[in-house]
């Protein structure tokens, strides 16, 4: 027992600073899923783009910040993609985003140059902003967090926007909103280049947090954010605009906590994505057995 | 203010399922007229009303609204002219939101999507006011799911938020044939309510011949996708349900139902 708790408090800060950089996939996973009904796995190719497309341009001799803000582009624009193709070919949305994580793959690797790229000697957005202070964990921590605070809190306020009211009536009753002359379209492409650049942003982030990019980091990520996704739902509600969109950050520290915890019983790492795949299904499958319906996908 | 000239739709064109749906329909409605539209079933009256609402597109044939063709335009860029009460009352309003932010929603119909708050007490105040208008007490339960609310009040919901605009022309397809006696009634006399205040150009299909025969100033009879019958005036006036029956033969149950 004391052996865990030591494990686990040595691991708890590292896990912690995962748990806030994965707030903004689970970010990117709430919109398509729940603001939207638009089943969406590009996450798993917007991450590594982000994390990517910050290395490649960190690496070319940009400044950090203008590299994260590539980052957050690149994964827009994936977005729009799976979105472009989901509305002009009518295919099943989960089938728009695997062909669109695949072909990221390629285009990543395109990206770096090569599958991975060490960032050790580069200045990061975290040296850039916290200054002496940029190698303390905690203090790295508070910035990410600060951000996380800041991206959830912009949703918020857009989505009680008439504009974002127009992109959740898109996924709430999609015919009500044509009528109430909503573009489908324009909400659609809108919402999930949205989702793909917060992705992207947690990809960036990473990138320079563990001074590295590599093209199979994205791996595993969609599930993981939708995991974080439902604990923070569990946790804080899903009934109003506020608890919908605090739950992803708070999902995703609460879920790499639990995570950390697993890991100081010790299990292996390579043993999580099954875990975390038996969570996902067992969180489907028990409203089922109660006979709630929990929309997930 | 309302124009179809020769409208064409068929179904699966070419295959043996093949549906005429719409067989050189036209009608011309002036501002402030109120149609009721009669036919048994297929006739194209939804069909009718899918086209000037936008949600089809017709093969053949032109639409006018307000002096625009909107023959080709799509649902979301005519909403601005028409809007419309579905039959059923799941589809008009959004379960997941609230009342006010269905009734914002409705608002702002055909204005460009803007990045201001979309509640505002002026805009709760004027919610409350036109909700009072129905008498349901929905006025006290803005902050409630939609999905909480009763058929019959979704449905008198879908009708604020489809008059909301005043729109040029307001589309009702048997808006109150999936509630129960007392609360169609409501929801009929709402719509009557609104059409006269604000002199809406209306079109409603009713199965209800007694409905159609009572309400509106012009009655049109539908079949095969085309308009067989009109009337207005003193003509309309002195309708019975008998007589349409004897002159048309009408065998079909669901028209006298209801
Ligand atoms: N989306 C569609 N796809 C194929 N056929 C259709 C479609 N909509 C209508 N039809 C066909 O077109 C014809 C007219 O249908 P419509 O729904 O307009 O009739 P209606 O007058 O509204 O009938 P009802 O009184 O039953 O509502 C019918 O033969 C119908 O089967
Ligand atoms: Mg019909």
């Amino acid at each position: 027992m004391t052996e865990f708790l030591h494990t686990y408090l040595n691991l708890a800060p590292v896990t912690l600073m995962q748990g806030v950089i994965y707030a903004f996939v689970a970010l990117g996973v709430m919109i398509p899923f729940r603001i939207l009904s638009f089943p969406d796995l590009t996450a798993e190719g917007s991450f590594p783009l982000g994390a990517a497309a910050a290395a490649a341009a960190i690496a070319a001799g940009l400044d950090p910040l203008t590299a994260t803000l590539i980052a957050v582009l690149a994964g827009f624009v994936a977005g729009v993609a799976t979105a472009v193709i989901h509305l002009t070919l009518r295919l099943n949305t989960l089938l728009c985003g695997i062909i669109v994580l695949t072909m990221l793959f390629s285009i990543n690797i395109r990206i770096l140059g090569k599958p991975n790229q060490p960032l050790f000697s580069y200045e990061m957005i975290f040296d850039m902003i916290l200054g002496p202070f940029s190698s303390l964990l905690w203090w790295q921590i508070g910035l990410v967090g600060v951000l996380v605070v800041v991206f959830s809190g912009l949703l918020l306020v857009f989505l009680k926007t008439e504009a974002g009211l127009a992109m959740r009536a898109v996924g709430a009753n999609s015919r009500m909103a044509s009528a109430q002359g909503i573009s489908i379209w324009r909400q659609t492409i809108l919402g999930i280049g949205l989702a793909g650049a917060m992705c992207a942003m947690g990809g960036a982030v990473m990138a320079q947090n563990q001074s590295f990019a590599d093209v199979n980091m994205g791996f595993g990520v969609l599930l993981n954010g939708l995991a974080a996704l439902i604990v923070g739902e569990t946790i804080v509600g899903r009934r109003t605009m506020l608890q919908q969109v605090i739950a992803p950050a708070v999902g995703a520290i609460v879920y790499y906590q639990v995570i950390s915890m697993a890991l100081a019983l010790g299990l292996e790492p390579s043993d999580l994505k099954f875990l975390t795949g038996a969570f996902v299904l067992l969180m489907l499958a028990i409203p089922r057995f109660l006979g709630r319906g929990y929309a997930v996908a | 203010m309302l124009t179809v000239k020769d409208l064409r739709k068929t179904f699966y064109r070419g295959s043996v399922n093949e549906r005429v749906a719409l067989d050189g329909l036209s009608l011309s409605l002036s501002k402030g007229d109120f149609a009721a539209i009669i036919g048994g079933n297929g006739a194209g009256k939804s069909t009718f009303l899918n086209a000037i609402a936008g949600e089809l597109i017709v093969d053949e044939g032109a639409i006018e609204i307000d002096g625009r063709n909107v023959t080709p335009t799509p649902v979301h860029k005519r909403s601005d002219l028409v809007s419309r009460v579905f039959q059923d009352p799941l589809a008009g309003t959004s379960a997941s939101m609230t009342i006010e932010e269905n009734l914002a929603l409705a608002i702002r119909r055909g204005k460009s999507d803007r990045l201001k708050f979309a509640s505002t007490p002026a805009r709760r105040k004027l919610f409350r006011e036109m909700l009072a208008r129905i008498g349901l007490g929905l006025e006290d339960r803005l902050d409630h799911s939609v999905g909480l609310l009763s058929g019959g009040q979704r449905q008198s919901l879908s009708l604020v938020m489809a008059t909301i605009t005043t729109p040029k022309v307001l589309l009702l397809d048997e808006h109150t044939a999936a509630l129960d006696p007392k609360t169609a009634e409501t929801v009929m006399r709402a719509t009557l309510d609104a059409i006269e205040r604000d002199h809406l150009t209306a079109v409603m299909v009713t199965h209800n011949m007694q409905h159609a025969i009572d309400f509106g100033n012009r009655l049109v009879m539908m079949m095969a996708g085309r308009v067989v019958y009109e009337a207005s005036g003193a003509e309309k006036a002195g309708l019975s349900v008998e007589k349409l029956i004897e002159r048309f033969h009408i065998v079909d149950d669901k028209m006298l139902l209801a």
